[in-house]
This record gives structure tokens, sequence and C-alpha cells, in this order.
């Protein structure tokens, strides 16, 4: 089922839709809403479920790695949540309208977009520790504001996301610590991870929203609950303490507190690369798509032998 | 109305039911795609069940579930004064009662 | 010392030489097998054919490993040392796995039916331990079934489906069978000084008696689902994981899985 973005909505409708969400009453999949409010969820929550696929890839490359035995289980554990994260989440956008089977298809050929933070390598063991911390207390921001979002079906299923999410930074956290404390060698690993990860989470909340009906729409609908620079502030008032904390440098010396406008001060990060790897032009883009393409791929067999089943059954 | 006419693919979406202990009912905490409801149960214990413990999941397919419309919600409040079904309403009585 | 030599019902022969020995391989075996097969479906994470089977046998391989530091756990108390040492300071030939546990993934079908074989053993090899009169040998061996139970139901509900799909997935599953197969019957090569426990009355079943119990129990199945196993006893005959000898699969896999400790084993990870 294709999505019309300028259906034209009946009027009455509309109006009283707009006085629902304005007394902040929510929206359940089988109930009448906008054609541009169901396009507008859907993009969101599948790119959502996109980037929880896409996102488990560069932690995965560590599990076969990682240097004990509970460090192995933790991970594979992390990894599977973001696998049934996208479970929850695909389960979500297909009642707006899309089979989960085409979502995988437009995420495989790329006409799906997954979030700018997965399209980066990981290097070292210390990335792990770096995304299980700061990306995932990045998206955490993100995901927590969302709990309250006007569709009913995406706020339910973010709640056992967040649950999980407090998880994986508390694990994070845990690698960050034994790294920081650990040997130079160690440190110097965390360092050089932190560095290159800083301007993907700089990036992470998008640019600073620039006021647009669109954006007004999005906000008064609660497909958006927070702007992207308070996510943002919000991140760095959370985290900025944590690597100071232990000692580790932030790799901006740009940042600091402004206390008279009550924010973090910051280096703009470089917003054409921003661009460039939305478009998926980042630097394991490619590689990650082809990968799991790949098995998509070679499991093409199991899912014709799934489908023979299901009309057996 | 039928969730099956909203969910693409009903028949292979089975809704996942968890019961927590035998004194709790089972509650709605998510569906899977399975091609059956053998392998569902086999695909919700993990999804739904590896991290609190429970008893018991049930599954059922999105197209074998029959809902009211939320638009007839207000069917479903009471519209006039019901306050006599309530215990709370006999505020002497309960006096009386807690006494004891 | 803690550990199962020491629970207070462990027999006077627990306390020396041979039968402890014995009992050290059995169970250094055993954490070997788990820790091979919980790093290959660990492999798996994030790319097996559909979400919920990826979770599900995620949840397997962080069992399995579990398993396999549960049974270090044992056998560094005996040696002094501790779980992580057993798992990544020793060289490929020090291994006891049998070499089905080490093999590459190759495709679903394989996993799936290396799976079902092997969780067929298991089941019985932990049949033998749960059934010992020593109790916190059984004891040990119940925990494991616990989650044992789980592998084998979601093993048997991948298995009948691939089968009776039919068609590709029917005759992968058969190649998958050829080559697993030989290699599951030799999880039962003998560990050293096994029919000492036997004999000292430790351990319920020995190593032919579990293999024929496993093949009673798979074979029958095999056959109701049309699906054949060529018995050769002299490729049974040429296993040696118990022995130490393993594949080339097995030194990749450990070159990969000690990378990061081994750039500095004394640091805490």
């Amino acid at each position: 089922m294709s999505v019309q973005h300028d259906a034209p909505d009946d009027p009455e409708n509309l109006a009283a839709f707009e006085s629902r969400l304005a007394a902040n009453d929510r929206v359940e999949a089988g109930e009448w809403m906008p054609a541009r409010y169901r396009a507008e969820c859907l993009r969101l929550i599948q790119m959502h479920a996109n980037s929880e696929l896409m996102g488990a890839l560069p932690e995965r490359e560590w599990i076969p790695r990682a240097p004990t035995l509970s460090r192995k289980m933790a991970l594979v554990a992390k990894v599977q949540d973001e696998i049934g994260h996208a479970q929850l989440l695909y389960r979500v956008a297909e009642d707006l309208g899309k089979p989960r089977a085409q979502m995988i298809e437009e995420l495989m050929a790329g006409t799906s977009k997954f979030h700018n933070v997965f399209h980066y390598p990981a290097e070292t063991w210390a990335d792990v520790a770096v995304i299980q911390l700061f990306v995932d207390g990045a998206a955490m921001q993100t995901q927590g504001s969302l709990r309250s979002s006007s569709y009913a079906p995406y706020a339910r299923v973010l709640k056992r996301i967040c649950y999980e999410e407090d998880f994986h930074i508390r694990l994070g956290l845990d690698n960050f610590k034994t790294l920081a404390e650990g040997t130079p060698a160690q440190r110097a690993m965390l360092q050089d991870a932190l560095n290159r990860w800083w301007e993907p989470l700089m990036h992470f909340f998008g640019p600073h929203d620039q006021a647009s009906p669109h954006l007004e729409m999005m906000m008064r609908w609660r497909i958006k609950v927070k702007t992207n620079d308070e996510l943002r502030q919000q991140f760095l008032r959370q985290f900025v303490p944590v690597i100071l904390e232990y000692g580790m440098q932030v790799p901006d010396p740009g940042l600091r507190w402004d206390e008279p406008r009550n924010h973090y001060a910051y280096t703009e990060p470089d917003w054409d690369v921003f661009k460039r790897v939305s478009r998926g032009e980042g630097p394991k883009s490619r590689a990650r798509l082809d990968l799991r393409n790949r098995y998509h791929a070679q499991h093409r067999w199991v899912r014709e032998a799934v489908a023979r089943w299901e009309m057996a059954a | 109305m039928n969730l099956g006419e909203i969910t693409p693919g009903a028949r292979h979406v089975f809704a996942v039911f968890r019961q927590e202990t035998k004194n709790d009912a089972h509650v709605h905490v998510g569906d899977v795609h399975a091609p059956d409801a053998e392998m569902a149960l086999v695909l919700a214990k993990e999804q739904f069940a590896r991290r609190d413990p429970c008893v018991n999941l049930w599954v059922v397919r999105y197209c074998d579930i029959d809902a009211t419309r939320y638009e007839d919600a207000d069917m479903l409040e009471p519209a006039t004064d019901k306050s006599y079904r309530f215990g709370g309403s006999y505020r002497e009585q309960q006096r009386v009662y807690r006494r004891r | 010392m803690t550990g199962l030599w020491a629970a207070p019902d462990a027999p006077e022969v627990l306390r020396e030489g041979p039968s402890r020995e014995a009992l050290r391989a059995l169970l250094l075996a055993m954490a070997d097998d788990e820790l091979m097969l919980g790093h290959r479906h660990s492999e798996w994470t994030g790319f097996a054919p559909d979400i919920e089977s990826d979770v599900a046998l995620s949840s397997i391989a962080q069992d399995e490993i579990g398993h396999a530091r549960i049974l270090y756990e044992q056998v560094a108390a005996l040696d002094g040392t501790v779980p992580d040492t057993l798992a990544f300071d020793r060289t490929p030939s020090e291994f006891r796995n049998a070499i089905l546990t080490e093999q590459e993934n190759g495709d679903w079908a394989y996993t799936i039916v290396r799976a079902w074989l092997y969780d067929h053993a298991d089941a019985v090899r932990l049949a033998a331990l749960a059934a010992s009169p020593l109790g916190s040998f059984a004891a040990l061996a119940k925990t494991l079934q616990r989650e044992e139970k789980y592998h084998l139901l979601f093993g048997n509900a991948w298995f009948t489906r691939l089968a009776g799909a039919g068609g590709e997935s029917r005759a992968r599953l058969q190649v998958a069978l050829d080559t697993a197969w030989a290699d599951a019957a030799a999880l039962f090569e003998p560990t050293p000084g096994i029919e000492r426990l036997v004999d000292d009355g430790l351990l319920h079943r020995g190593p032919a008696g579990q293999a024929a119990l496993w093949a009673a129990t798979v074979g029958p199945r095999l056959g109701a689902l049309g699906l054949e196993v060529q018995v050769d006893q002299a490729v049974l005959a040429a296993a040696g994981g118990r022995a130490g000898w393993h594949t080339p699969a097995l030194t990749q896999l450990l070159d990969e899985m000690t990378s990061v400790w081994r750039t500095d084993p004394r640091a805490r990870w």
C-alpha cells in the first residue's frame, strides 16, 4: 500500500483529529489519521527500525573478539536487544501500512535510510565502549522524549526499548570505566575512539532546527517532541561530565559550559559531512549494506522454505 | 473490527500474551512473525521472555482477534452516575465495617 | 579448593589421581564444546534469516557460553586458575572440544543440523550426569538441562520445517547432515579415563552407551522425516577432538577470539 502525501483529508476529520491531539489524546493503528500524519510516522518509525537493524553491525563485529567470557555474553545480549528493537519497531511501522518484508527490501535496496551514526567503522574494542555509552546515550535522549509521542503503538514500544537501552548505557559505562582505569594503552585506545566518534555524536541529533511550517506541524502532532538542539544539549549535559570524570578529553577545544546562556557552547561540526553521510556516502555505508545484502541473498532459500511451510500450515 | 484488517499478513503475525505468575492474567506484550503457532511460541519465548521470568505464553493470530473500535470508546465509559456500584459511595457503612 | 571435587558427598576416589583427572577431562571437553558452539552461534547474531530467529539463536549462544563458564569454573577450581584463562590462554591442541563444534557455520541448514544433532547428544550426556549419585554433580547437570530444553525446542522447530518444506531446503538439509553426521557421532569419542568414572559410579552411562542412546533417538526421527545418514565407522575412528586434534577452523577461531585479550593478557578487560 503506498501512502499518498498529498491526498486531501476530510476537513471535518482533520479538525477532530487536531483537537483530539491538542487535548493530549493519542492515536492507535486502526483509527482515522491524516495521510500526512501516517506518512510521517511511517517514515520515522521505519527509519528507527532500520537503524536498530543496521546499528547492530558495528558492535557485532566485536562479538567474536570480546576479551573475556562475560564481555562476550554481555555483548551478544546487547546486540540481541538491538535486533529485538528492530523487531518491535518494524511491527509498529507495519500497521501503518507497509509489510515488514517490503521494509527489509527497501533497506537492502538503499531506498530507505538508517541513522548517520551507523555509517562509521568500529575500529577497536574501545569503539564498543564508546558506542554503548555515548551512541546509546544519545539515542536514549531521542527515544526517551518520544515516549510522549502521539502515536500510541510507538510510544508503547519505546517504553520497553528505553528500559533495555538503560542496560546498554550501564554496560557501556562499565566498559568505558574499565578501559579508562586500565593500562596506558587501554586509555589511549579509548581516547582515540572518543576522538573518532565525537563528530558523529555531534551530528547525531541533526542540524539546528529551522522554523518552518513542517517543524511546527511535527511538534503540534507530537511526532517530534523536542528540537534537535534541545536533545543535543540534554546529551552534552549528561555525558560531558562522564568523560571528564574519568580523566578523558572531550575532543573539542571549543566546548565549554556557557553559564549565562545555560548551555554548552561547542565547535560546529561539519554539516556537509552530515549531508554526505545522510545520502549514504559515509565511510561504511556501502560495506554495511553490502554485507546485509549478502546474508539476505544467502538466506533466500530459507525464506522460500518458510513460505512453503506457511502455505502447508 | 477484525485486527487482521489493519495488519499486513495477519495470518502469520501472532499476538503474544505473557503470564508473569499464576496469580496474574495474561497480558499482551507484543507480536511475532511466524509460519505457524508452534514456531510463534518458540520465537516468542526469547523475544518476550528472555529477561524477566514468566510461567506461560499464549499466541493468537491477528486475523483471529476481534476488537471494539476506538471511535466507540465512549460506550466503554459510563455516561450517567454509576457511583452506587462502588463501595466507596457508602461511607457510613464503611465506617462501621472498618471499626470491627 | 572448591568445586565438585570438594563437595561434601564427593567420594574418596575423587580425592586422588586417576578419577579426578578423568572427571577433569570430561568437564573440560564439555566446556570446550559449549564454548566453541556458543562462539559459532554468536557469529549469526545480526545475520540470521529472520529477526525473531536472530534473537532466539543469540540467546542460545549466550546460554552455551554461560555453560562453558560454569564448567570451566569446576576445572579452574582444580587447576587453581580462572575460567577466562582456560578459554583464552590455551593453544588449539590444548582444546578438547569435538571437531563438530569448531566447524564454520556454513549455511542455515548446517547450523540447524549441527545444533539439532549436538543438542540431542548434549541431552544424553547431561542425562548421564544428572543420574549421578554424586549430588553436586547431578545438580550442575540439571541446571544446564533447564536451558538445553529450549535449545532442543528451537532446533526441532527449525529442523522439521526445513525438512518438511521439501525442494532446495530439504536437499540442503541432507547435504548438511552428510557433512555433520560423522563429526556429531564423534561427540562421544571417549575422554581419557571416562570408563573409570562409570566404574566409580559417578557417571550413569559410558560413552558407548550414550552414543547408542543418541543414535536410537535421532535415527528414527531422521527416518520419519525421510532423511538418511551413512554410518562410516572408519570416519568415527578418525575423530580426535578429545585428544587435541583439530581442524584449521579452530586455529582461526581462536586467533580471532583471543585477538583483543592477547594485546595485554594481564590487563583487566
